[in-house]
């Protein structure tokens, strides 16, 4: 038991990458028709993933129970293993096994090759892994890297589909140009402060001036992670790479990759780099505000809802951005709160969206257009009513998640000062009620164009999975939210009663 | 005897060489070419600095890079591939079928 204790905060990661390794021999030695095995192999290791996750988690609260020469060692093993790192590593654990179960039916229907697909989806998670429990810029960049290549290949997967080799080509060739940016950015700071270490490079900026080098450094940082979570104006790759990936991969994409990115910018601004605020501060507020509106209104435009996703995927990422702009000197937790809040919402509920088109979208995902949609209301009345309830959390409507998501974040960046930029984020919040509502009138209002297809029937693990996504999105608008402490103080119902007072 | 700035400049050299190529090249191996160009300039900063601070992180840094630029490498050439394989042509400006 001691010595579990020790390996424990080694588990998530390890397993992440034995897994991904253990499918890739796996689809070696299967014979080609028992290949359909490796879905329910990779459905295992996701959820042993949440498992372990857990599993160090309570781990780590035994520490103190060991004898007293031991702790300080044992305390080093959990360095990297913070309460955001987990909240990270369950969240991405949570997007891992929803891919998977989309997945397994959207491969059946499209007949592409299970090969690597799953032992890739593996290693961008452990990717992710390394980048969220990162504490310096060199093992923050491997991570990045190590999810950038799984994904780059998993965007191109459908090989002989046009629109998918063109996302791939612009991801790719976008994505490399930012490493290499943020790379530079990276050998700059390392060039100033003569370290790579995120705590020291922030205690040295205590103590000295950032100067010309360091400055650009920042810079360079900032464009790079720019490029890599979507923020105006380099995000032009976002809506090629997500109409051109498989479904399931767009949802992942918006989802884990999304939220890794973030967790990224959190460590880069919030710790590294937090005492220089003044230096990046009005850069990131015009990237949020110059990122909302232009999601917002190109997402009104779209007349491909995967597209349109992506396009509201960058709004979403704005208000995330306001959301860092509010972080402050005092290391102040209740703003963290609110962007992890604000993630945790936005990735369950996106990855109940991606599941039901990843079903709708039918045999070579030709239903990707508005209009496919009509009449889904009767044709699909489950699906359809998943879809609106996810799309009213994502506007914000109260009681739904979204709402508190966006009300936390709103106040918190009131709170730190940033009243112009919260006032151009409802009016934008606003602005999306267009489109967002757009889908929920072409499913229950417009006619159905389509009604003598034969209707098919959702495999019950859909169903299942847009259950699951529903139920969190009303449960976080309901109960009390405190993730293993990383959330402290939300507590949704009180906040009503709150509200109800102020009335 | 060289010291740091003429090294830094040499590295920033590179990397806006690499820069430049990336942007205004058509050709899809040339484009990769300029990446790597860029970080082959990172590289030499980093150890340019590492010697400066008499450290070794930069020295282990630029290992890593080089590593991940092999890596970059594969993707690129089996993409370069694939695409080829589909359209005949490398030249970036026939891949536009998604606008807006």
């Amino acid at each position: 038991m001691d010595n579990l204790i020790f390996i424990a905060p080694y588990l998530p990661l390890g397993l992440a990458i034995l897994s991904g390794i253990s499918l890739l021999l796996l689809q070696v030695f299967l014979p080609l028709k028992q290949r359909g095995w490796l879905t329910y192999v990779a459905l295992i290791e996701a959820a042993l993933l949440i498992l372990a996750s857990s599993l160090s988690f309570l781990l780590k609260g035994r520490v103190s129970s060991l004898p007293a020469e031991l702790q300080p060692q044992a305390m080093a093993n959990y360095q990297f293993f913070s309460n955001i790192a987990l909240f990270f590593y369950l969240l991405l654990a949570v997007a891992l096994l929803a891919t998977i179960l989309i997945s397994a039916v959207y491969l059946e229907r499209e007949k592409l090759v299970y090969g690597e697909y799953y032992a890739l989806l593996f290693f961008a998670t452990s990717g992710m892994m390394v980048l969220v429990s990162a504490n310096d810029l060199m093992t923050l960049f491997i991570g990045l890297e190590i999810m950038s290549m799984s994904v780059y290949a998993l965007v191109g997967y459908r090989r002989e589909n046009p629109w998918s080799n063109e996302g791939l080509f612009k991801y790719f060739l976008l994505g490399a140009l930012a490493s290499a940016l943020l790379l530079y950015g990276i050998a700059l700071t390392y060039g100033t402060t003569g370290t790579v270490s995120l705590r020291e490079i922030q205690n040295f900026y205590l103590s000295q001036p950032i100067g010309p080098l360091g400055s650009m450094g920042l810079i360079l940082i900032l464009t790079g992670l720019g490029f890599k979570v979507a923020a105006v104006p380099f995000h032009s790759w976002s809506p090629d790479a997500y109409q051109g990936a498989p479904l399931p991969i767009t949802g992942f994409m918006a989802t884990a990759v999304k939220a890794a990115a973030f967790a990224l910018l959190l460590k880069i601004l919030g710790e590294g780099f937090l005492v220089v605020r003044s230096y990046w501060l009005e850069i990131v507020m015009v990237l949020s505000a110059l990122t909302m509106i232009t999601g917002n209104v190109l997402a009104f435009v779209q007349q491909n809802i995967k597209r349109m996703l992506a396009y509201s995927s960058i709004a979403h990422t704005g208000y995330l951005l306001m959301g860092l702009s509010a972080l402050n000197l005092q290391n102040d937790n209740q703003i963290r709160s609110a962007i992890l809040y604000y993630l945790f919402i936005y990735v369950v509920s996106s990855l109940g969206v991606f599941t039901a088109l990843a079903q709708l979208s039918g045999q070579g995902e030709k239903y990707q257009r508005f209009e496919d949609y009509a009449g889904l209301g009767k044709r699909h009345p489950f699906s359809a009513l998943v879809l609106t309830l996810l799309m009213f959390s994502f506007i914000g409507i109260p009681p739904l998640g979204g709402f508190f998501a966006k009300y936390y974040l709103f106040s918190e960046a009131l709170r730190q000062g940033q009243g112009l930029l919260v006032a151009f984020a409802i009016f934008n919040s606003i602005l999306s009620i267009a489109y967002y509502l757009r889908l929920v009138v072409v499913m229950y209002f417009q006619p159905d164009a389509r009604s003598e297809e034969t209707r098919q029937s959702t495999p019950v693990t859909v169903s299942m999975a847009l259950a699951l996504s529903a139920f969190c999105t009303l449960w976080a608008g309901f109960a009390p939210v405190n993730f293993l402490g990383v959330i402290p103080g939300l507590s949704p119902l009180v906040e009503w009663l709150h509200i109800a007072a102020i009335f | 005897m060289p010291g740091i700035t003429h090294y830094l400049t040499v590295s920033a050299l590179l990397f806006f060489l690499g820069l430049a190529g990336f942007i205004s090249r058509k050709n899809m191996f040339m484009i990769f070419l300029s990446v790597e160009l860029m970080l082959n300039g990172i590289n030499l900063s980093f150890v340019a600095f590492s010697r400066f601070f008499q450290a070794l992180d930069g020295h282990v840094f630029a290992f890593f890079v080089i590593a991940i630029a092999a890596a970059e490498a594969g993707i690129s050439l089996a993409m370069i591939i694939l695409l080829y394989k589909n359209r005949q042509t490398i030249d970036v400006d026939r891949f536009n079928i998604m606008k807006g």
